[in-house]
C-alpha cells in the first residue's frame, strides 16, 4: 500500500460536547497494558490482565474568555469530580474513538514571555469504543 | 485576538501602538519618516500549532521595526530605547513578547537611521 501519513492537525475532538480544536496543541489517547509474566515448567507464559486508558491534551489557556474551556473544566471538576465527561476523538477521517473521562483541575499561570499553557492528563473510565470506516 | 484577515491582525497591532510618539506603519514603507515603528512579518511568519484543519488557525510572528534619526550615537540610542519601551507598554494583552534585537545602523535613501526589532507573536483564527 502507499505510504500514509496523518498528522496532529488531522485530529479533532469534543469533550463534554465542546470542541477543543482552537485551543489544543496536542491530543493523545494512550493505553497502559498490564501483562503478567509467569515462569512455568513449560517456559514463560503471558497473561494480559488489565488496561488503563489515558487521554492527555496539551492546550493554550483561555481563562477569562467567553465560553472558556478552562473555566468549564474547572467547574466540572469542582462540582462533579466523579462524573465522567463524554469524549469523541477523531484521529483522522474514518477513525473515531468514543470514551468517557474524569474531569481534572486545570493549572493556571505561566512563564512571562510565552502563552499560558497546560497539560491535562485525564483518566479514561472503561474502554474506548472504536469506529473504523 | 480574532481578525478576519491576517492584514487585520497587522492593522490591530498598528492601532494598538498608534499612541506612541512615532509614525506607525503596518507594512514596509518605501521611505519611513523617523521616528517610526513598522509592523512586518517575522520568520517563521506562520506556525501551525493547534489540532484540526477545519478552520485556518496559526501563530503569527511579527517584528516591529523601530527606527530613530541617527545624528548622535548616545542620543539616538536613548531615543530608540524610550520609543521601544513605549511600544512594548502600549501592546495590549494577548501578545507574546520575546526579545528586542540589538540596534543596527541602516541607510535608507540619504537618511541614516538607528533601528531595532521587537519580536512578538499572536494567534490568528479565520472567522469569515
Amino acid at each position: 500500500m502507499a505510504t500514509t501519513v496523518i498528522t496532529g492537525r488531522d485530529v479533532t475532538f469534543t469533550l463534554d460536547a465542546a470542541s477543543y480544536d482552537a485551543q489544543v496543541t496536542s491530543a493523545v489517547l494512550s493505553n497502559e497494558h498490564t501483562i503478567e509474566v509467569f515462569q512455568t515448567l513449560d517456559g514463560r507464559a503471558y497473561k494480559a490482565l488489565d488496561d488503563q486508558w489515558t487521554f492527555t491534551v496539551e492546550l493554550l489557556a483561555d481563562w477569562g474568555a467567553s465560553g472558556s474551556l478552562f473555566e468549564a473544566m474547572w467547574a466540572d471538576c469542582e462540582s462533579a469530580p466523579n462524573t465522567t465527561l463524554a469524549v469523541s476523538f477523531t484521529a483522522a477521517s474514518g477513525a473515531v474513538f468514543a470514551f468517557n473521562v474524569l474531569p481534572v483541575f486545570p493549572s493556571a499561570g505561566g512563564a512571562a514571555p510565552g502563552a499560558q499553557t497546560d497539560t491535562w492528563t485525564m483518566t479514561v473510565v472503561g474502554t474506548p469504543t472504536e469506529t473504523f470506516s | 485576538m480574532t481578525a478576519n484577515t491576517i492584514a487585520d491582525t497587522r492593522a490591530a497591532i498598528k492601532s494598538a501602538i498608534a499612541s506612541v510618539a512615532a509614525n506607525v506603519y503596518d507594512f514596509v514603507p518605501e521611505t519611513p519618516q523617523v521616528p517610526f515603528a513598522a509592523v512586518v512579518p517575522g520568520s517563521p511568519y506562520m506556525e501551525f500549532e493547534t489540532i484540526s484543519k477545519t478552520t485556518f488557525r496559526c501563530k503569527l510572528n511579527y517584528v516591529i521595526s523601530v527606527g530613530v534619526a541617527y545624528f548622535s550615537n548616545s542620543a539616538a540610542l536613548g531615543n530608540l530605547e524610550e520609543l521601544t519601551k513605549s511600544i512594548v507598554q502600549a501592546l495590549p494583552s494577548g501578545y507574546e513578547l520575546s526579545v528586542v534585537e540589538s540596534p543596527t545602523v541602516n541607510t535608507v535613501g540619504t537618511n541614516t537611521i538607528l533601528t531595532n526589532d521587537i519580536r512578538l507573536s499572536i494567534r490568528y483564527e479565520q472567522t469569515s
